[in-house]
Formats: C-alpha cells, sequence, structure tokens
C-alpha cells in the first residue's frame, strides 16, 4: 500500500493546477493565438489568389470565365486550321479570325480602342511554330496577365494540332504535352522534391520546439509545486497519511495530466480555427482547384507542391498519434522526476532556480541533440547525431515524433526508442523513489547531485 | 490500547540525535515530551510517525508496530505550513480526503472544528491571508479532522497570543476527556504542569527524566525553599549550611536536605527576632527540574564527566 492516497493528491493538485489564473489565461491566449493563426493560414490565400482561384474555379465549372479580353482577333498564317473556339468559350471572349494581311490595319486600330481586344498571329518561320500576341492600348481595361493566360492557352493548342498534323495519336499527343519531369538523384536516396525536403526540416524542428517547451515547463512545474509543499512547510503533515511515493506520483501524473490537457486544447483550437474558416478557406477549394489546374494545364507545379505536402502527412495515423501521446508522457516523466528531486532538495523557494540547473542543461543538451541535425539534414537524409538523438532518453521526447510522422524511422524503431525511454523512467523511478523518501523532510542548504546519489546507494 | 517505545535510536553524519528512547503511554491522557531546543523531540516524533528511518528500537500502538498510514493520527507539526495560495476550506476537505474521509464525512467534521475554532469567516480565503495564529487554527484543525485516537502535538501555543493559547488548551482537554492518547511537546511548563500526567525529558538525545510528574517531584522532596524577611538572615543560612541558589525580589532562593534543616533554618530566625515574611518549602516545579536536567548546571557537569 505504498501508493495509497496518491489518488486524493493527484486530483487536489490537478484541480489546483487548472484554477490557477497563469493555466487559465495563458491556455486563452495562446488558444486564441493558434485559432487566429490556422483560421488566417486558411483564408488569407483566398484573398491574395483572389483573381487566380475566380479563374480556375470558373475553367472547373464550364462557365464562361470573367476575363478582361472580350475579343480576339487571330490571324492563322499555319495552314493547321486549329479550332481556337474551346479557348474562346472556356475564356468567353468573342474570336474573330482575320486575314494576314488584315493584321497590321488591326494593331492599328488596338492602338486606341477602348475595346477589351486582343490580336494574336499565329505562323511558322525556319520550322518552328510562332504565336504573337498584342492587347489593347491605354484606352482599354485590358488585364495583361489574362492575356498571358489566353496566350499559354492557345499555344498549348496550337501545339497540340500541329502534332495532330503529324499523324500522332492523341493519347501520345497527352504525353508529349505533359513534358518530361527531370530529376537528379543521390545513389541509394530515395527521391525527394525540395518543398519535401522543406516539409522533412520544419516539421522535425517545429515539433522538437514544441514538445521543448510543453514538457519542460510543465517539469519545471513540478519542481515548483514540491518545493512549495516543502517551503510551506506542509509535507510534514502529509507524511501522517501518504508515503513520499505517493506525493511524488501523484503530483507529477496530476501534472502530466494538465499539460496534456493544455496540449490538447491548443490542438484543438486550431483544429476548431480550421473548421471554423474551412467555408471561407483555401482548403475546402483545394481539390477542386487541383483538378481544374490539371484540366487545364495551369498550376502543375501548385498541384505537385500540394501531392508533396499530403505526402508527407500521409503517415499521420493512429500509430503516429500513439507515439506522439506515449512520447509526451514518458518524456515528461523523464524530466518531471528529475524535477521533482531537485524540487525535494531544497527548502527555500529561492533555491529552486539553482536546483532545476543540471535538469535544464540536460534538457537543453537534450533539446539541442534533436533539433540542430535537423538544420543540417535539408535533405531529409538521416545523420549519425539525428540517430543518436532518438535512442537517448532526454533527446528522443524532443524528435521521435516527427521521426515517424516523416517516415524516417519504422514503427519497431520507435518502438525500441520508447522502449529505452521506458526504461529510463522506471530507473529513474527506482533511485527517486529511494532518494526523494529520504530527503522529503530535509530542510538544510540545498542538496547537491553527489549528495543525493549517495543517498540512493547507501538507502535499502 | 497503548503506544509502548522501545530503545529508538537515530544519529545523523556521526551525530547522535537520539540515544535508546523507550517510554510506555498507557492510559488516555496527555504525555510531556519535553526536552531543550536541539535535544531530539522532533527527530523523535518524526521516528514514532515513520517519517524518518530509526536506526534501531519499534513503535507499537496497540500491540502492533504502528502503521502511520492506516490508523487515525492527528499531527500538529512544529514547522507547520499551509498552501499559501489554496483556498483554506478546500485545503481542509484535501487533508480529510488523506484521512481517508469522504466528502460527506469531512464535511460536519469542518463544520465542527471551524466553529469551534473561530474561523468560520476564513473557509473561502487563501492560507496566505490569514494571521498566523489563525493559520495554527487552521492547522489543529486538519490536525484533529479525522476524530484521531493518537495525537501529536509538537509546540502547539508557540506564537499564540493568551487568548488563542487558552483555547488550544480547552481543545487539547476536550480531546483528552474524550479518551484520546495526546502526546505534547511544549516550553512552557506551567502548561505541561496543568496537563500532563507523565513525562520524558530529552537532554541532547538522551532520557534525562521519565516517568509520572507527581511522583519525581516527590522523589526530590520538598527541597526547595523560599524566605524573605524583614532584615538580614544570611548569616543564620550560613551557619546551618545552606547556599543561597538565587536571590530575587520575592525572597532568596535556597535549596534544603530536609524538612529537619527548614525548621531549623526557621527557628533560628525566630529567636534572633527576626520578622520572617515568607518561608516556602516546597517540592521543585517542572521549571527547576527541567533547568536542573538541562541547564548550565547539567551542562558543567557532562563537562566534568567528560574530562
Amino acid at each position: 500500500m505504498k501508493l495509497k492516497g496518491w489518488k486524493n493528491i493527484f486530483a487536489f493538485t490537478f484541480s489546483q493546477q487548472i484554477k490557477t489564473k497563469s493555466f487559465i489565461i495563458s491556455t486563452i491566449i495562446i488558444a486564441a493565438i493558434i485559432t487566429v493563426i490556422t483560421a488566417t493560414a486558411n483564408i488569407l490565400p483566398v484573398y491574395l489568389l483572389e483573381d487566380e482561384i475566380s479563374q480556375i474555379e470558373n475553367i472547373a465549372s464550364g462557365d464562361p470565365v470573367d476575363f478582361s479580353v472580350s475579343k480576339l482577333y487571330i490571324a492563322d498564317e499555319t495552314g493547321l486550321e486549329t479550332n481556337f473556339n474551346v479557348t474562346a468559350v472556356s475564356f468567353g471572349f468573342k474570336l474573330e479570325k482575320i486575314s494576314p494581311d488584315e493584321f497590321e490595319s488591326k494593331l492599328s486600330e488596338l492602338e486606341t480602342t477602348s475595346e477589351n481586344a486582343m490580336l494574336a498571329r499565329a505562323y511558322e518561320k525556319d520550322g518552328i511554330l510562332s504565336l504573337d500576341a498584342y492587347y489593347a492600348g491605354e484606352n482599354s481595361t485590358v488585364n495583361p496577365s489574362d492575356c498571358t493566360t489566353i496566350l499559354s492557352t492557345l499555344s498549348t493548342q496550337l501545339q497540340m494540332k500541329y502534332l495532330d498534323s503529324l499523324g500522332v495519336a492523341s493519347n501520345e499527343i497527352t504525353t508529349v504535352m505533359s513534358g518530361v519531369n527531370t530529376q537528379l538523384l543521390k545513389a541509394g536516396k530515395e527521391a525527394t522534391s525540395m518543398v519535401q525536403d522543406m516539409i522533412n526540416t520544419i516539421i522535425p524542428m517545429l515539433s522538437s520546439l514544441v514538445l521543448f517547451i510543453f514538457i519542460f515547463a510543465y517539469s519545471q512545474l513540478v519542481a515548483q509545486a514540491i518545493a512549495i509543499e516543502k517551503s510551506s512547510r506542509v509535507m510534514e503533515y502529509l507524511l501522517t497519511s501518504v508515503s513520499p511515493l505517493s506525493i511524488i506520483v501523484g503530483k507529477v501524473l496530476a501534472i502530466c495530466l494538465v499539460s496534456l490537457l493544455q496540449f490538447i486544447i491548443l490542438i484543438c483550437s486550431g483544429v476548431l480555427g480550421f473548421l471554423v474558416s474551412m467555408p471561407f478557406g483555401i482548403f475546402s477549394k483545394i481539390d477542386g482547384l487541383v483538378a481544374a489546374a490539371s484540366d487545364s494545364g495551369i498550376g502543375a507545379s501548385a498541384q505537385q507542391t500540394l501531392v508533396d505536402i499530403q505526402g508527407a502527412f500521409s503517415n499521420f495515423n493512429i500509430d503516429t498519434i500513439l507515439i506522439i501521446i506515449f512520447t509526451f508522457v514518458l518524456g515528461f516523466l523523464f524530466y518531471s522526476l528529475i524535477a521533482g528531486l531537485a524540487g525535494a532538495s531544497i527548502s527555500k523557494m529561492e533555491d529552486l532556480s539553482a536546483a532545476i540547473q543540471p535538469m535544464s542543461i540536460i534538457g537543453a543538451l537534450g533539446f539541442y541533440l534533436a533539433y540542430m541535425p535537423q538544420i543540417g539534414a535539408m535533405d531529409g537524409e538521416t545523420n549519425v547525431l539525428m540517430a543518436v538523438a532518438r535512442y537517448l532518453p532526454f533527446s528522443s521526447p524532443f524528435c521521435l515524433p516527427s521521426a515517424y510522422m516523416l517516415g524516417q524511422i519504422s514503427l519497431g524503431e520507435a518502438c525500441l526508442s520508447l522502449l529505452a525511454l521506458l526504461a529510463s523512467v522506471i530507473i529513474l523511478c527506482i533511485i527517486v523513489a529511494k532518494v526523494y523518501e529520504h530527503i522529503v523532510l530535509y530542510t538544510g542548504d540545498r542538496l547537491k547531485i553527489g549528495d543525493m546519489l549517495k543517498i540512493a546507494k547507501t538507502s535499502k | 490500547m497503548s503506544l509502548v517505545i522501545e530503545h529508538l535510536s537515530k544519529s545523523f553524519n556521526g551525530h547522535q540525535a537520539v540515544k535508546d528512547l523507550s517510554f510506555q503511554f498507557t492510559e488516555p491522557s496527555v504525555f510531556a515530551f519535553l526536552g531543550t531546543n536541539g535535544a531530539g523531540k522532533s527527530t523523535s516524533i518524526r521516528m514514532i510517525l515513520n517519517m524518518l528511518k530509526k536506526d534501531s528500537g519499534t513503535v507499537l500502538w496497540k500491540g502492533k508496530p504502528l502503521n502511520v498510514l492506516e490508523e487515525r493520527i492527528g499531527y500538529l507539526a512544529e514547522e507547520r505550513g499551509l498552501y499559501p495560495k489554496y483556498n483554506v476550506e478546500e485545503q481542509m476537505y484535501y487533508f480529510a480526503s488523506l484521512k481517508g474521509l469522504k466528502k460527506s464525512q469531512a464535511a460536519p467534521a469542518i463544520d465542527y472544528l471551524f466553529g469551534r475554532l473561530n474561523i468560520n469567516e476564513y473557509r473561502k480565503k487563501k492560507a496566505e491571508q490569514l494571521s498566523k495564529g489563525n493559520q495554527q487554527k487552521v492547522q489543529l484543525a486538519a490536525a484533529l479532522i479525522c476524530n484521531p485516537e493518537l495525537i501529536i502535538l509538537d509546540e502547539p501555543l508557540s506564537g499564540l497570543d493568551p487568548v488563542n493559547a487558552d483555547l488550544f488548551k480547552s481543545i487539547i482537554r476536550e480531546e483528552r476527556d474524550k479518551g484520546k492518547f495526546i502526546i505534547m511537546s511544549c516550553h512552557q511548563m506551567e502548561t505541561i504542569e496543568e496537563f500532563c500526567e507523565d513525562l520524558v525529558l530529552l537532554h541532547r538525545g538522551e532520557t534525562v527524566m521519565q516517568g509520572n510528574l507527581n511522583e519525581i517531584k516527590k522523589s526530590y522532596g520538598r527541597v526547595n525553599l523560599t524566605v524573605k524577611a524583614d532584615r538580614d538572615f544570611l548569616h543564620i543560612a550560613d551557619e546551618i549550611g545552606l547556599t543561597v541558589v538565587e536571590d530575587t525580589p520575592n525572597g532568596t532562593n535556597f535549596k534544603v536536605r530536609s524538612d529537619e534543616q527548614a525548621q531549623d533554618f526557621l527557628q533560628r530566625m525566630l529567636e534572633q527576632k527576626i520578622n520572617v515574611v515568607k518561608f516556602d518549602l516546597r517540592e521543585p516545579s517542572l521549571h527547576e527540574l527541567f533547568v536542573e536536567k538541562c541547564g548550565p548546571a547539567a551542562q558543567e557537569g557532562e563537562k566534568t564527566n567528560e574530562a
């Protein structure tokens, strides 16, 4: 019955912690910030890319596009007799074919006309197809970027017609028009795009930072809670009802739950921001945009970017969620047990910062070991430091989830890393239980690590 | 039901804090646990409550080794405190829950104790907003919340004003009358004489006096004599071999060997027509016994023995 009463300590500590102003205010403020950031990240691109999205959406729906160009004069000297009407219907302008002789006079008219017109001339010279285009002068309101879009579409049609005239089958034309993807790869390494490489670097660095902040900040709270109990002299009273082990177990688990609760609240607020902004955000339109971009040949690189992002998050499944939770809890236990010991080694609150200094050094070392190698691994390749960091108990909590999520390690490797962390927590737990029992009533100067280790060694 | 302590010892880094402490507390009453500062009282109490590991010895309660986590024990520590930032009432419910009380059981106990100690108005306040005396009342309430059978009060009256000291005393008396076993450590000897029948006196970790207070006093006999007269009488004291212990405005204190020696002294004064204002022959007070056992004279004796 050494753990008798730990649930009461757990319940009291939890209820008191979540009632503190610092917890309520920090949770509300950070949750609000995260909600706003995710909503903004979803909504902002819709406004920044308003014109482009509108155009692609119209293409996708088959409706005439609200382009600034209302008329296109085209002189086709290629003899291919390309049907540009398809483009005219899609973009919603009128098409008028003109003879090559009329071209110069139309060009003169274009300089002064108030009509939102465009003039194009397709011809072949030295075996090369060319397409020149002009848009109306200062009296009109033609948008040059609309003209570029139309020109690109006309060019595609012209090429397709040319290939058709050479007797190339329509499926072969599609293949040819898709172009050739090129990649320069290092032997023995899977192909990744630049976007993927960026994701592979940014996600681990961000997750290392977030996990470090949560685990470390809340571990310090354990040290503070124990130190308050000692400095306020409540400890001696508690020990007539519960064992020292119950006290530290109850406190550590309660604060672990508080931190997990805040972590979940912040994730939920991010999801909330995303969901609330969904009707107005870019993500509600993304599938349609990708499909339209694909059909029209517009935005192929954007489509690839989306595919890369999807690929990077394709491992975010139930395994990943469990690994995140286990890593978080075990990492928290690892650091908070050390913190509890630091809190118990002092009897005055003013000694707290000095007492947690060794833990701060271990934490900082673990964080940098998890964080810094990511900078040198832009190509997503695992280096020696990254591999080591995943198995050391003081650094693995900060890098394991992202490594698994990005597919840098297998489930087996992740489990091995978690087992190493669990073993460290158990060993630490045994040491802490031994030492804590002996120093819990200590009221002298701050105990050094050596003194505590001596206590652990001599106590049976 | 009894508390039996046998051969309790504890040393820290070679320093013997408590040496072979043994006593029996067999009847419900108030047992005095006395000693100078640093004599080993708190260390002994912590060993009794199993907070400190014993080097040797046993603590039996109801004939079995005392399991402090299973028994109803009330403890008011010398170094006491509350969570400064937390609501007083919530802390009380928490302490009650640690003693195994459900909320429905704790509520009437808290109502009674807070009413008895006149601290109902502070229920919803943070502990840090209370005066030291009121915090001490809350801590006494916490010690008594589980209706304990064994109560250990380490300096319960220190820092209290006379009114609150009287309130604490009346509560201790009530608990004693309910048949509780109360161990009290206190530096106010009058209070100990008021409450306690049995005692242990520690000095530098060693038991220097123990047993029933009345019997101890009787064993010393009426050896304390205080005399006040209208003129000098010290030459008479010299004649019969009495030496002055202390000269105070209320009289001169002597140590006598027997009643006969005192009577001889009085007779000689009367024969010399000395007008005797005060002649008080009595047993030593607990204060005097304490000073004798732990005061400068005792320390001198120790030095001589060591030499």
